[in-house]
């Protein structure tokens, strides 16, 4: 697939996309529910062109999406809609999610068409199998906490106004304290593959450097985005932190994570930072 | 010490130290510029660390009492009784029922639960490895803690450089740079050889550039690891690591004087952009005070095929820039006379290989321990331990079952899962 191809390819599932946001808004605000059917209906269809699109890609060059910001952002956008999929797959009641969840994919996607698709080849240093285990749980982690900080949204926007307009548009939503438990599963779930990627990155700097931890920023940076996880999941189990306050610190722990995983590759000149910059 | 042991085993102490080390390292990556490592060998850190370790430790033991304490069946006390009697979380009417009690018992195995019988009242209990797994994984972090800070007190990691063809033992001299922890022993007096360097070497399909085959050998020679060392292929023997970390060019160069003859390897490194070979000077110690200073460089018009080095030379120590009594190009082969009564000969003109070498024994054991915390944690979060007390309560206006739901968890479905169950193994109504 040539690389013209593969860009009218992937704005065809940006193009979903924003229908997909447009779609589960409208029928959010004038509580047509049909149209949060076809919301989700439109997200799962325009995952078949990003699949093709991203799969097009890592033929042609020979790897898979975690070199350079365009691939590296595409590819979450990617799984963030497939865990949504998944969700509202297993948990029906979860629809409204997308009224978060697909503007995110959306924004975040259009966002990585606007950067350099600059086309990147496995150095020796990345060669190694190692990288797959690093990404694989990098990408399961982000998706897990961008879908916890999306229950927590809901969780709050249906307790500070019970009566509000938005709560009373999620009332087919499932109960608050099952929305408070999700909201903890993918915290837990994000927490424990957040480790695994750290130590898999860990193992690989090893190998690759023969130290397993250097303090470079993005590695500080995950752990710290582990610890503060941590952090949340301790007021969850040993002080009982549920409803509002646990959706609170849920809320907040979204930013550190991003930082960590976007904001440090830009912002800090670090050997790390090439994986979105370029080596 | 008894308040001591109570301020390290409070989960207060444990969040916020887990916090203080969190707003630590986020400060700390602001303020670094370029060795990122400084920050972190400050006492204030150190100290940190060491109270997340005790915290750590401190939670490990009190998990530890809480499991074996809960997860055994034991029939509950009067109290537990009496309170399941007062205030039950589900209600169940039975009256009427053959044998409600044997019939929830068997609902209750239903839901892979373990059951214990105790005259009036059914214990149930699932999820031993949920129990034990929050234990298994704090004792893992405060065992990893431990494991981290020992191999770094003990570890060696170093530069060293070989040319091809030649050897240097594991031993502080044969390093360019060695940095050793403070309670770092001997270093092993193992020989690392680099027989032979490819300038191209392809493996996982990628061009690995320069390679050298490496063997770590005992004194005596024996090999006991070898092979190619490139990007993330280290050669390895025990706790050693051997990783090719650059190339140059590099000499032996035979030095005969009045003190004897004696060998040595000369190496030449690159820029920063690989665009030309840094000279590197030596100073060379004959007997009787006899001092040169040597100049090592390729020459111009030295090819990798034909390499050519040229020689300056003078006597005494000579700072950088001065006049030299010699300046001659050599090939390999070469020799010539140089001020001090030397006779320098290049015996050997070719390629080197910069190796890092790093001796830590901790590595292996904090993957074993990292994976150990990721096997506690999926089921103390996952799978956490289930209890259902069920009591039979006749009276006079019939027999009614009271049920107690635990879930260490608090999962919302757990008690509906339980009532459930418990309402079609005894042929009951939803709405009963």
């Amino acid at each position: 697939m040539s690389n013209t191809t593969e860009i009218i390819i992937m704005w065809a599932a940006v193009s979903g996309y924003a229908l997909s946001a447009a779609l589960f808004i409208v029928g959010f605000v004038f509580k047509k529910e049909k149209l949060t059917f076809a919301g989700l209906a439109v997200a799962a269809a325009g995952l078949v062109p990003h699949v093709i699109a991203m799969g097009g890609r890592w033929v042609r060059l020979g790897h898979g999406p975690y070199l350079g910001f365009y691939e590296v952002i595409s590819s979450y956008a990617f799984f963030g809609v497939v865990i949504f999929a998944l969700l509202v797959w297993r948990f029906k009641q979860l629809r409204p999610l997308g009224i978060v969840l697909m503007p995110i994919a959306f924004l975040v996607l259009g966002g990585a068409m606007l950067a350099p698709k600059s086309e990147l080849e496995v150095t020796a240093k990345l060669a190694s199998y190692w990288l797959a285990v690093h990404v694989t749980f990098a990408k399961l982690s982000y998706g897990s906490f961008i879908t916890s900080f999306g229950l927590a949204v809901i969780h709050l926007a249906r307790s500070l106004k019970p009566q509000g307009a938005i709560a009373t548009r999620l009332t087919k939503l499932p109960p608050q304290d099952v929305v408070d438990d999700l909201t903890f599963k993918f915290i837990a779930a994000g927490f424990i593959f957040l480790g695994i990627m750290i130590a898999a990155g860990a193992v690989w700097a090893n190998e690759a450097w023969g130290r397993y931890w250097g303090w470079d920023p993005i590695e500080t940076w995950s752990l710290i985005s582990w610890l503060c996880y941590a952090v949340i999941l301790h007021l969850r189990l040993t002080m009982v932190w549920k409803g509002d306050k646990f959706a609170w610190a849920a809320v907040a722990g979204l930013p550190i994570n991003l930082f960590a995983v976007v904001g440090v590759a830009i912002v800090y000149n670090s050997i790390h930072g090439a994986y979105m910059t370029g080596y | 010490m008894k308040a001591m042991w109570r301020l390290l085993r409070s989960r207060k102490l444990a969040v916020w130290t887990i916090i203080a080390f969190v707003v630590y390292a986020a400060v700390a990556t602001l303020i670094s510029d370029g060795d990122w490592s400084v920050p972190y060998r400050s006492p204030i850190f150190l100290a940190i660390a060491a109270l997340l370790g005790l915290s750590t430790f401190a939670c490990a033991w009190e998990r530890t009492r809480a499991a074996l304490k809960q997860a055994p069946m034991r029939e509950p006390s009067e109290a537990t009784v009496a309170r399941l009697r007062e205030r039950p979380g589900i209600v169940l009417d039975v009256t009427g029922a053959t044998g409600p009690l044997a019939q929830a018992e068997r609902a209750l195995r239903g839901l892979h639960m373990r059951v214990a019988r105790y005259g009036n009242l059914v214990e149930a209990r699932a999820g031993l490895a949920g129990a034990f797994g929050s234990p298994v994984f704090h004792w893992a972090l405060a065992l990893l803690l431990v494991v981290v800070a020992l191999g770094q007190l003990t570890r060696a990691e170093g530069i060293m450089g070989i040319v091809a063809g030649y050897s240097k033992a594991d031993a502080a001299e044969s390093y360019g740079s060695l940095e050793t922890g403070p309670l770092a022993g001997e270093l092993s007096g193992r020989i690392i050889a680099v027989p032979s360097i490819e300038s191209s070497y392809t493996a996982n399909g990628v061009d690995q550039g320069v390679t050298p085959f490496v063997e770590i050998q005992t004194p005596a020679g024996e090999v006991l690891a070898s092979g190619y060392a490139y990007a993330n292929h280290p050669i390895r023997y025990r706790s050693m690591l051997v990783h090719m970390n650059t190339d140059g060019l590099g000499a032996v160069v035979r030095v005969s004087g009045e003190g004897g003859v004696f060998t040595e390897q000369v190496t030449l490194d690159y820029n920063d952009d690989r665009t030309a070979v840094e000279p590197v000077d030596f100073v060379l110690e004959g007997g009787a005070g006899a001092l040169a200073t040597v100049v090592f460089e390729p020459a111009p018009g030295s090819t990798p095929g034909a390499p050519t080095v040229r020689i300056r030379a003078a006597e005494g120590e000579v700072p950088g820039g001065a006049e030299y009594a010699v300046d001659q190009v050599l090939p390999e082969g070469g020799s010539i006379e140089i001020p001090g009564g030397f006779t320098l000969t290049i015996v050997k003109l070719t390629k080197y290989a910069r190796l890092s070498v790093v001796n830590d024994w901790s590595v292996y054991w904090i993957y074993a321990l990292f994976a150990l915390a990721a096997i506690g944690l999926v089921p103390a979060v996952f799978a956490p331990l289930r209890g259902v007390r069920v009591l039979l309560v006749p009276d006079a206006e019939g027999t009614r079952l009271h049920v107690a739901v635990r879930h260490g968890r608090g999962d919302p479905h757990f008690p509906g899962r339980v009532e459930t169950a418990l309402r079609a193994g005894l042929g009951l109504e939803e709405d009963s």
